[in-house]
């Protein structure tokens, strides 16, 4: 900075070191240029071109030899499609400074790019033509040029505008809102883009954004790396050299962003989801199943025992059939033995009362049993002997044993029926009953010969020798055993009506029938 | 409302490459420092009558 009075550099001190002039004035002068110049820099870093215009022009009306601010400048005009101011604050910078300068080199590169520079000067000389078509009412013609110079020169945005207000004239809002949107993002507080816009926004009414689809945070703004940077002086100003929305790689970016989120979703959300529905219908299938089963099985058990206890109740009811049908039987024999005990045939009493089974029967019917039990007992005492007897003799041991027992129950005293009683044990097999039957001949008949013969046969079953006279004793018994049918001698040697009379004595109602069976009590009484 | 007659008026026609040197010699480059320096001659003529 030189003195305004003698041209002599200036310091930091307010007034000039040669001739003392006062420069305070003409240093705030410096310093407001240089604050407008900042200020367009920052609008011109941010697209707010025609706010750089505005405060570096008034850079320059406070110092026109300002260079960074009008080489800024010629920037800005030359980024709006002005290729002719641009060139001449250039040119003009160029004069003032000749050298260092970086306006000589836009100019050089300018001049160097012939092909740009026609392109440029035809697309101003086509927009002129539009302008004049315009305003002799020839507006379609004009648009189709605007169409193209807006094509070859995308940066004019005097072209936009007059392009957007075609538009609007011919109510294509949308068409106009989307030229007009492209002026905006070449200029983004350009009062004539905006006015449009309003109006258009008005005539729709529907905001239009000027942001950016993806955001500026990302991408379109800032400093891209392909950019242009032009250095004007000590300051950088950086511009790209065409707007994108966005480049290739950030969509391919996007893609892949896209991609493994998917498949980070798919994997951590939808997979475990599905893994879960899966599992959880299983589940429900099982529990399903297991209580179907454990149903059936509850079911089952219940009819096992339905037709357990049926079983049981048809058993029951057999057996009560079965108790019914003897306790009739008896009942039956019952009125038989009571009818023949009243036609005083006792012999067909005692058959029929052998038949009775006197646990089936009712109290009254039990009195009755007794009395005629009572009655005929010596009847059937005889009747049990020789039913024993015959079957003994026919080899019907079962009989021969059964009968007896029934005789020995009603007089257990009687050798007859005792002594067959053991043989019919004996030749059973049953050895040990016909033992004890025959200790029991021994016990009541003892030092008699039917104790003796009764002790012989013991001893033959348990293998023991025996003396002479037992075994006399025995032959002449033994005749019972398996020559009494024959009607040997011995039957009728000791056929001793007297003996056996008083042999039998206990019988009361013995009524003759049974002297012949006392074979054998005569000899073994006289002996 | 925008009258389309009115908003053309305001569309000036450009300058095209060939007239740029007429553009630059059409400019007025006066600024505040040239403005201080006639006030200063002025003062100093005034002061010398």
């Amino acid at each position: 900075m030189n003195c305004l009075n003698c041209g002599t550099l200036l310091n930091e001190s307010s007034h000039c070191p040669k001739c003392g002039f006062d420069a305070v004035v003409q240093k705030k002068v410096y310093l407001m240029s240089n604050q407008f110049y900042n200020a367009g820099l920052e609008k011109a870093e941010i697209r707010d071109l025609s706010g750089a215009i505005d405060l570096l022009q008034r850079s320059l009306k406070f110092n026109k030899l300002n260079i960074p601010a009008r080489n800024l400048l010629g920037l800005v005009y030359f980024e709006m499609g002005e290729a002719v101011s641009a060139l001449s604050e250039w040119v003009i910078s160029k004069n003032i400074m000749p050298e260092n300068n970086i306006a000589a080199e836009y100019i050089n590169r300018l001049q160097s790019n012939g092909n740009k520079l026609d392109i440029i000067n035809q697309t101003i000389k086509k927009y002129n033509e539009a302008l004049n078509c315009c305003r002799n009412g020839s507006s379609d013609i004009a648009m189709i040029q605007l169409k193209k110079i807006v094509t070859q020169n995308p940066k004019f945005i005097k072209a936009y505008h007059l392009l957007a207000l075609n538009y609007i004239e011919q109510n294509a809002y949308e068409k106009a809102r989307r030229i007009l949107k492209k002026a905006a993002k070449i200029d983004k507080t350009n009062s004539t883009t905006l006015r449009f816009l309003r109006e258009v926004d008005e005539r729709t009414g529907m905001q239009t954004s000027l942001e950016s689809r993806w955001g500026s945070k990302f991408f379109g703004s800032g400093k891209d790396k392909g950019a242009e940077e032009y250095n004007a002086g000590a300051a950088a100003v950086v511009i790209p050299p065409t707007f994108r929305e966005s480049s290739v790689f950030a969509t391919l970016l996007n893609l892949g962003f896209g991609l493994v989120i998917g498949a980070l979703v798919v994997w951590f959300l939808v997979v475990p989801a599905n893994t879960q529905k899966i599992n959880r219908e299983a589940n429900n299938k099982i529990t399903e199943y297991s209580n179907a089963m454990a149903s059936q099985a509850s079911q089952l058990s219940k009819m096992e025992d339905e037709i357990e206890e049926s079983e049981k109740t048809v058993k029951t009811a057999a057996d009560q059939i079965d108790e019914a049908g003897k306790q009739v039987e008896s009942y039956e024999n019952l009125i038989k033995a009571f009818n023949a005990y009243r036609e005083e045939n006792y012999t067909n009493a005692a058959n029929a009362l052998m038949n009775v089974d006197a646990a089936l029967l009712s109290v009254d019917a039990k009195a009755i049993y007794d009395s005629i039990y009572e009655d005929i007992r010596s009847t059937l005492f005889n009747k049990y002997s020789e039913t024993g007897k015959e079957a003994y003799d026919n080899g019907d041991y079962a009989t021969a044993i059964d009968q007896p027992s029934k005789a020995r129950e009603m007089d257990g005293t009687d050798y007859e029926v005792l002594n067959y009683l053991a043989l019919a044990y004996r030749d059973s097999g049953d050895n040990e009953n016909a033992i004890k039957v025959f200790k029991e001949i021994i016990a009541q008949f003892e030092g008699t010969k039917r104790a003796t013969s009764a002790q012989y046969y013991i001893d033959v079953i348990n293998g023991v020798e025996t003396d002479e006279t037992g075994s006399e004793a025995v032959q002449g018994s033994d005749v019972t055993d398996d020559d009494s049918g024959s009607g040997d001698s011995g039957t009728g040697n000791y056929d001793d009506g007297a003996d056996n009379s008083g042999d039998s004595g206990g019988n009361g109602s013995d009524d003759g029938s049974s002297a012949g069976d006392g074979y054998d009590d005569a000899d073994y009484d006289n002996e | 409302m925008i009258n389309y007659e009115e908003e053309l008026k305001k569309f000036k026609p450009c300058l095209d490459v060939d007239e740029v040197e007429s553009a630059v010699y059409s400019r007025d480059l006066t600024d505040v420092i040239d403005i201080l320096k006639e006030m200063m001659e002025t003062d100093g003529q005034k002061e010398k009558e």
